[in-house]
């Protein structure tokens, strides 16, 4: 029925296309006409008997569309022979020929004629086509005006219409809706069992297997075996089970190699670690999340991901029942609630002001405060038990200095900025319009100041920048405040041992918690007795950043 | 043999290329309120502008000038439609070509057969202005359907040689333009022949347009037959048009699908 005689496909491309004249001639005077050769088919032999249904596997650019154009007359073989009797049906193509200003009546017969049926056999079939595509009422509709899926099914009832010697199927096809899907993929069934010779390019084996007796396996345009579909099919399956695990095996390597995901065992910049009920958070602000886990020894490998598409997130604060975390790039705050064992983001709120750069939970008030760092507003957030609502969000008279103000404490009552502009600002939380109630002014080295706390009688103050703007980390206690200006105060960067810029703290299970950021990342903890610091404990030391966190960092 | 051939060709495409013509005749008119009386219109119209511009203008004294130009107008626009049309009829049916297999000069022909129906109504345009003239229609008008038959055959071979060039070379549309610009001046079409300088004989001589041209308007204007000559000098150029169009496309048809 079908010869294939040591059929071999050629083409020949050259390098770049030339397609003017001009184009032509220069290259061919310059001797510049480089053809590249691309073989698609190499020595095919097979023949297919009458009634035979044949299946044609093989990877993506084996050379199986190649075959059927070849075996359907639309292509030409470079060498060897294609002995085929009977009248082929090709179905490689749906609605081809199709006009779009054409009614759908007049493309029946434009299309069943490019498809190769006579007139007075398309007259016959009219009804039935019409029917099979439920499409009675558009006949005289151009086909300009139908969906796609209409005309799928249009062509699709044309294409299948066929009583052909041979079949040949690119794909078994199945338009339009899940009903018409089952009723096309009916019809094919039906075309293939009627006898008729079949070759049917299917990237699903089970198909293949279940159709066809036999099959031909294409494997770089060579026939890598032909015969029983059942054994091709096996062997098939072995051949790319194999082929997976090795690529498998690559890939892990080149996983390894590159490192590419190095940085989610690590951290870069954690700006803040809480510990809210059993879980304990990092904000681990220049990988873009926050990461929990319930055991603050474990390696930051086997931590959970509360969400990883924050844009430099800088605290996470919660009262028990909401976390909010301050998306400072994305000018939001993000609340989260606990789903089980993982978190679900509920809502997003922005409108708080520029760079919202630290939230807090005041349990006496039972509000969220926040500072947004670029606009210096200070937003106050409350949970109403349903949501997260906005109380207010002021910008403060006394802040606007054209400063970045990085944080907000409470302390004693009072409500303190930092770095606000340059010196502490103390203020009055409680009341509406956060009257100020005093100010300390600090020294040049202490400018660019990123927290306060107060432990014993000491307040500590971490700093990231001087006065220039230069980083110039520095950790200080002071008993008074009103001493900074004159330079009073005790350095603990020795006495810590500190080795990157100290951000912000946090105190849970008895212990002061530190961050140190920027060009070293590490988590310590310290206790404080009678003003002693004592009993440093290292957590995390992530050293340097990796070329995967700076890669993080970046986007990339 | 032949006869048989083409009997089976036309039984087994001849109703494809029945719809491909209706196709383009179909699309072409599709949503004009005049439809397919412009096929009749255009070539009308165009003549009474040329008439007003070169009686008035030109005075040249021909018999009868308003046939003498519609003949010209109808004929050299029938050959520069559908060789313009069919120059790129491959490249704008690749989808096609790339799934479906048949012969590939349907492609051409079908082309060249719509514009042929146009030419058609051109045709009555023509006839209808002969007879506002007071012309008589002899029985020598036979003879046009040899005259015309010849320009249908060399269109033929131009348009397969124009297709298959353009699928290698896309400038040969550009290049095309040109030539027809002056291929129109070097025709004698609204001009009498005798103005042209005797150095220009050579080129008339081997126009073939200027020979279909005047083997029909001897036939209209002068109610006579051709002479011997002028009927093998059409024949000649029909047959060397179609043999050379069909040698360039059979040989490269094949490579089409490579370059599209």
């Amino acid at each position: 029925m079908i010869k294939v005689e040591n059929v071999s496909m050629k083409f020949r491309m050259a390098n770049d296309r030339i397609s003017s004249l001009k184009e032509f001639m220069v290259k061919k005077i310059a001797g510049k006409l480089e053809y590249k050769e691309f073989i698609a088919l190499k020595d095919v032999s097979f023949s297919i008997e009458k009634g035979d249904v044949v299946g044609v596997i093989g990877k993506n650019g084996a050379g199986k569309s190649t075959l059927l154009k070849i075996i359907s007359g639309i292509l030409s073989p470079s060498i060897g022979k294609l002995e085929v009797s009977g009248n082929i049906a090709p179905m490689l193509e749906l609605g081809a020929g199709f006009d779009v200003d054409l009614t759908a009546r007049e493309n029946i017969f434009l299309n069943g004629a490019v498809l190769g049926y006579s007139k007075k056999y398309l007259s016959e079939r009219y009804n039935d086509i019409v029917d099979f595509s439920e499409l009675h009422n558009f006949m005289d509709t151009p086909i300009r005006n139908f969906s796609s899926g209409m005309i799928m099914r249009l062509a699709f009832s044309i294409a299948t219409l066929v009583n052909p010697d041979i079949l040949i199927v690119d794909e078994i096809l199945s338009v339009g809706d899940t009903q018409f899907q089952k009723k096309s993929a009916k019809r094919m069934r039906e075309l293939m069992s009627g006898g008729t010779t079949v070759l049917l390019v299917s990237h699903s084996i089970e198909q293949i297997r279940s159709m066809c007796n036999k099959v031909v396996w294409l494997d770089h345009g060579t026939v890598r075996m032909y015969g029983n579909a059942q054994e091709v099919c096996s062997e098939y399956m072995e051949s790319s089970k194999q082929e997976y695990l090795l690529k498998e095996q690559k890939d892990q390597l080149v996983l390894d190699t590159n490192k590419s995901n190095e940085w989610k065992k690590q951290l870069y910049t954690p700006t803040h670690i809480e510990k809210v009920g059993d879980e304990y958070f990092i904000v681990d602000c220049w990988h873009q999340r926050v990461i929990y886990n319930n055991n603050l020894s474990d390696p930051i490998k086997g931590w959970k991901t509360l969400s990883d598409t924050l844009g430099n997130p800088h605290s996470i604060s919660s009262d028990g029942n909401v976390f909010l975390v301050d998306d400072t790039n994305g000018n939001e705050i993000r609340v989260f609630v606990k789903n089980g064992d993982t978190f679900r983001q509920t809502q997003i709120i922005d409108r708080v002001g520029e760079s919202p750069n630290r939230i807090l939970y005041d349990a006496q008030s039972q509000m969220f405060f926040g500072i947004s760092a670029m606009s210096q507003h200070v937003f106050v957030l409350s949970n109403n038990g349903e949501e997260v609502v906005i109380d207010k969000v002021i910008r403060l008279g006394y802040l606007q200095e054209n400063s970045y103000i990085r944080s907000i404490r409470i302390i004693d009552g009072k409500l303190f900025f930092v770095s606000g502009p340059g010196k502490i600002i103390v203020a009055d939380y409680l009341s509406s319009p956060f009257n100020k109630i005093c100010e300390y002014k600090v020294p040049f080295e202490l400018r660019g100041m990123n927290d306060i706390i107060k432990i014993g009688s000491y307040f500590y103050i971490s700093v990231y920048q001087n006065g220039a703007g230069e980083v110039a980390p520095m950790l200080i206690r002071t008993k008074n405040l009103e001493s900074l200006e004159t330079s009073e105060f005790e350095e603990l960067k020795e006495a810590l041992d500190l080795k990157g810029v100290p951000y912000s703290f946090s105190f849970f299970d008895g212990r002061v918690f530190l961050t140190e950021i920027d060009t070293y990342s590490r988590i310590i903890s310290f206790m404080i007795v009678n003003d002693n610091i004592t009993d440093i404990k290292v957590h995390f030391d992530m050293g340097t950043p990796s070329e995967s966190s700076l890669r993080k960092r970046k986007g990339e | 043999m032949f006869k048989s051939t083409s009997f089976l060709f036309y039984k087994k495409y001849g109703f494809l290329l029945a719809q491909l013509v209706e196709r383009d005749f179909k699309t072409k008119y599709r949503r004009s309120v005049l439809g397919v009386l412009w096929s009749l219109l255009n070539p009308l119209l165009i003549m009474t502008v040329q008439y007003m511009v070169f009686s008035t203008l030109f005075r040249f004294d021909i018999p009868y000038y308003a046939v003498y130009l519609l003949s010209g107008i109808v004929i050299f626009n029938f050959m520069s439609e559908a060789t313009s049309q069919a120059m790129t009829c491959i490249i704008q049916n690749a989808s096609l070509i790339n799934k479906v297999y048949m012969p590939k000069y349907i492609y051409p022909f079908s082309r060249v057969l719509s514009c042929g129906v146009n030419f058609l109504f051109s045709l009555m345009a023509l006839y209808i202005v002969v007879i506002i003239s007071g012309m008589k229609i002899t029985y020598h008008h036979l003879a046009l359907l040899y005259g015309i038959g010849c320009v249908f055959i060399f269109i033929c071979g131009l348009s397969l040689l124009l297709s298959s060039l353009m699928v290698f070379f896309r400038d040969t549309q550009f290049l095309y333009s040109i030539v027809l610009t002056i291929w129109t001046y070097v025709t004698p079409i609204f001009y009498p022949e005798n103005i042209l300088p005797p150095q220009m004989k050579l080129v008339l001589e081997l126009n073939p347009m200027y020979h279909f041209i005047r083997f029909i308007r001897v036939i209209i204007l002068n109610n006579g037959f051709p002479d011997a000559l002028a009927w093998i000098y059409c024949a000649v150029f029909a047959i060397i048009s179609l043999i050379v169009g069909s040698l360039v496309f059979k040989k490269t048809q094949n490579q089409f699908i490579l370059y599209l």
